[in-house]
C-alpha cells in the first residue's frame, strides 16, 4: 500500500525526465527512511512529561487554649506564616508491551531556600512519611511519588503493583478544571499508597449510559527495624515531649493489613446532567503501630485500626452549563491506643463553575465547604498548602478560589481559606484555632 | 521521539471525541491531523479541526479545546486501572 502511494506521488516526476532507475532508487531511499522512522518509534518506549508549581501562601491563625485540662503540653501561640513553596514532578512512563506499562513520577517539594525539615518524627509512624513522599516539603531531595506496573490482560481486568496514583482524586482535579487525576476520592485518603490493585470493569454487563467499575487495593503498612532489615522493629514508648522514655522489649508485627474496595458507578443518560458519579470506598486497616501513641502505663503493645465508608456524589456539568458540584460523606470507626473505640462522621462539599464565553472562557470560580467532627482522622498528606484545611477536626471551614488557565501549559489560581478547629480528645488536643489564609499559585505543564 | 506519549495522546483524543460524536463519523486520520493542528496552536481555525467540527454537530470549539488541554495536563496512568 505504502509503495502504491509513493509511486502515485513520484510518477509525475518521470514526466520531467527522470529515468525509471532514478525513480526506483528514490523509492527505495524513501522506503528506507520510513522504515527507520517506524523502527525508531518501536524502539523509543519512554514518554516524558511533568509539571512545575510555585506558590505563595499566607496563613494567620489566632490560637487559644481551652479550659479543659489535658496531660499534653500544648502550643497556643498564634501563627503568622508567609510561605513561598515549589514542587516539581517529572513523569517517566514506559510502554513495555501491549499489556504492560510502567508509570513513574519523581517529585520534590520544598519551601524556598529551606532544606532538611523533618516531618512527623517522634509524632507518628514512619508509614506516614511514605504516604506523603515528595509532597512532604522536606527539601530538595526527590522522591518517587509514582512507580507502578500496570498489567492489562483484556478490557475487563487490570492489575497494578507498586507505588500508585492514589492521591489527588476527585474532586480536587476540578479546582484546576481537569478531568480525574487521582484514584481514591480525595476525602477517602489523599496519600500515596504502595501495594497491589485489581480492577474489574463491568461495562460489558451494563447498558451503555451506565458504567460500573470495582477497584480493590491491598496496601499494607510495614514495620521493619530501622537499623537492621533482618529484625522486627523494637517497641518504644515516648513521653509527652516526643523523647523515648522506655523500651518495653517487645517486637512489633511486621505488617498491618490495609485493604480498600472502591466501587464506581457513573451514568451519562440524564438530559439535565452530563455525568453523575456515585462512588463508594470501603477501607479496613488493622494492626497499625504508632510509637508516639503507646501508653507507657500498659505493658503490651497496642495496635490501632479503622473501618471506614466514604460516599462520593458527583454532579458534572448541570443543565448544560459549566456548573459542577460534589458531596462527600465519610464515616469512620476506629480503635486507638490511647482512647477507646470512636466513630467519626464528616461532610465535604465542592462547587465550581467553568465559564464558557469570549471574555473569560475556561476560567473557574468555585468553593469548598468542610465540616468535620472531633474524631476526624487526618487523611490528607499530599495537598501543598500549609493551611490544614482538609484535615481540620471539630470545626468547619470554607475555601473560595478562582482559576485562570493560560494556553495549554499554564494554570494560575488564587484562593482564600477561613476555618476554625476546636479541641479533640482523640488527637489529644485542647486548642481552638481561628485560621485565615490566602494563596496564589502558578503551575506549568510540560 | 516520544512515540508512546503520542500514541496514548492520539488514543485518548480519539476516545474523548467518540464519547461526544458518533464513532463512524470521525476518521482516524482526520483525528491525527487535527491533533497536529492543535499541537501547533491552530486551535479551531485548523483545516482538519474545522472538518471534525463540521462533521460532529454536538462538538463545539470550546469542548474540543478542553479535550486537548486535558491531554496536555493530565498524564496517562493517573487513575489506577483506567
Amino acid at each position: 500500500m505504502k509503495k502504491i502511494y509513493l509511486i502515485l506521488i513520484l510518477l509525475p516526476l518521470n514526466v520531467f525526465g527522470q529515468s525509471t532507475t532514478d525513480l526506483q532508487k528514490r523509492l527505495s531511499e524513501i522506503e528506507a527512511r520510513l522504515d527507520d522512522m517506524q523502527l525508531q518509534q518501536a524502539v523509543n518506549r519512554l514518554s516524558f512529561s511533568g509539571s512545575f508549581l510555585n506558590q505563595y501562601e499566607n496563613l494567620f491563625v489566632v490560637r487559644k487554649k481551652n479550659d479543659t485540662p489535658t496531660s499534653i503540653e500544648e502550643d497556643d501561640e498564634d501563627v503568622n506564616l508567609s510561605v513561598y513553596f515549589m514542587r516539581v514532578a517529572l513523569n517517566f512512563d514506559v510502554y513495555i508491551s501491549k499489556k504492560f506499562s510502567f508509570y513513574s513520577t519523581l517529585g520534590m517539594s520544598k519551601y524556598w531556600n529551606m532544606d532538611g525539615r523533618n516531618t512527623r518524627v517522634g509524632d507518628e509512624s514512619e508509614n506516614f512519611q511514605s504516604l506523603s513522599g515528595g509532597y512532604s516539603s522536606e527539601g530538595s531531595a526527590a522522591h518517587f511519588d509514582v512507580a507502578y506496573l500496570s498489567f492489562n490482560p483484556n478490557e475487563k481486568w487490570n492489575f497494578a503493583i507498586g507505588r500508585m496514583t492514589t492521591n489527588n482524586g476527585p474532586p480536587l482535579n476540578q479546582l484546576d478544571g481537569l478531568s480525574r487525576s487521582g484514584t481514591y476520592p480525595m476525602m477517602t485518603y489523599n496519600v500515596i499508597f504502595d501495594g497491589a490493585a485489581a480492577v474489574y470493569n463491568f461495562s460489558h454487563l451494563v447498558p451503555k449510559p451506565h458504567k460500573l467499575k470495582m477497584r480493590f487495593f491491598y496496601t499494607p503498612f510495614l514495620n521493619i527495624d530501622l537499623n537492621s532489615k533482618s529484625k522486627n522493629r523494637a517497641d518504644t514508648v515516648y513521653d509527652g515531649s516526643g523523647d523515648v522514655t522506655d523500651d518495653r522489649g517487645d517486637r512489633i508485627k511486621s505488617h498491618a493489613n490495609f485493604m480498600t474496595l472502591l466501587t464506581e458507578y457513573s451514568y451519562s443518560g440524564l438530559s439535565w446532567l452530563k455525568k453523575l458519579d456515585l462512588y463508594h470506598a470501603y477501607f479496613t486497616v488493622d494492626g497499625v503501630y504508632y510509637g508516639g501513641r503507646q501508653n507507657p502505663q500498659k505493658s503490651g503493645i497496642e495496635y490501632e485500626g479503622a473501618v471506614a465508608n466514604i460516599f462520593y456524589f458527583g454532579f458534572n456539568q448541570i443543565a448544560g452549563t459549566g456548573l459542577s458540584l460534589s458531596y462527600t460523606f465519610s464515616e469512620y470507626l476506629f480503635r486507638s491506643a490511647l482512647v477507646e473505640e470512636k466513630t467519626s462522621s464528616n461532610h465535604y462539599y465542592s462547587i465550581n463553575y467553568k465559564f464558557d464565553n469570549s471574555f473569560n472562557g475556561g476560567h473557574i470560580l468555585g468553593g469548598e465547604f468542610i465540616k468535620n467532627d472531633e474524631n476526624k482522622l487526618p487523611t490528607d498528606w499530599t495537598t501543598m498548602q500549609v493551611t490544614p484545611f482538609y484535615n481540620l477536626y471539630n470545626g468547619e471551614g470554607y475555601h473560595l478560589f478562582y482559576t485562570i488557565p493560560y494556553g495549554t501549559s499554564h494554570i494560575f489560581r488564587i484562593g482564600a481559606y477561613k476555618y476554625n478547629t476546636n479541641g479533640s480528645s482523640y488527637l489529644q488536643n485542647d486548642v481552638t484555632d481561628d485560621g485565615n489564609a490566602a494563596y496564589a499559585r502558578w503551575k506549568v505543564f510540560f | 521521539m516520544w512515540n508512546v506519549s503520542a500514541e496514548s495522546k492520539i488514543a485518548r483524543f480519539e476516545n474523548a471525541l467518540i464519547k461526544t460524536c458518533e464513532p463512524q463519523k470521525i476518521n482516524k486520520l482526520l483525528i491525527k491531523k487535527s491533533l497536529i493542528e492543535l499541537i501547533n496552536g491552530d486551535e479551531c481555525s485548523g483545516k482538519f479541526t474545522g472538518l471534525i467540527l463540521s462533521q460532529c454537530d454536538k462538538l463545539k470549539c470550546n469542548q474540543l479545546k478542553n479535550i486537548y488541554l486535558e491531554l496536555e495536563r493530565v498524564r496517562s496512568g493517573s487513575v489506577v486501572g483506567d
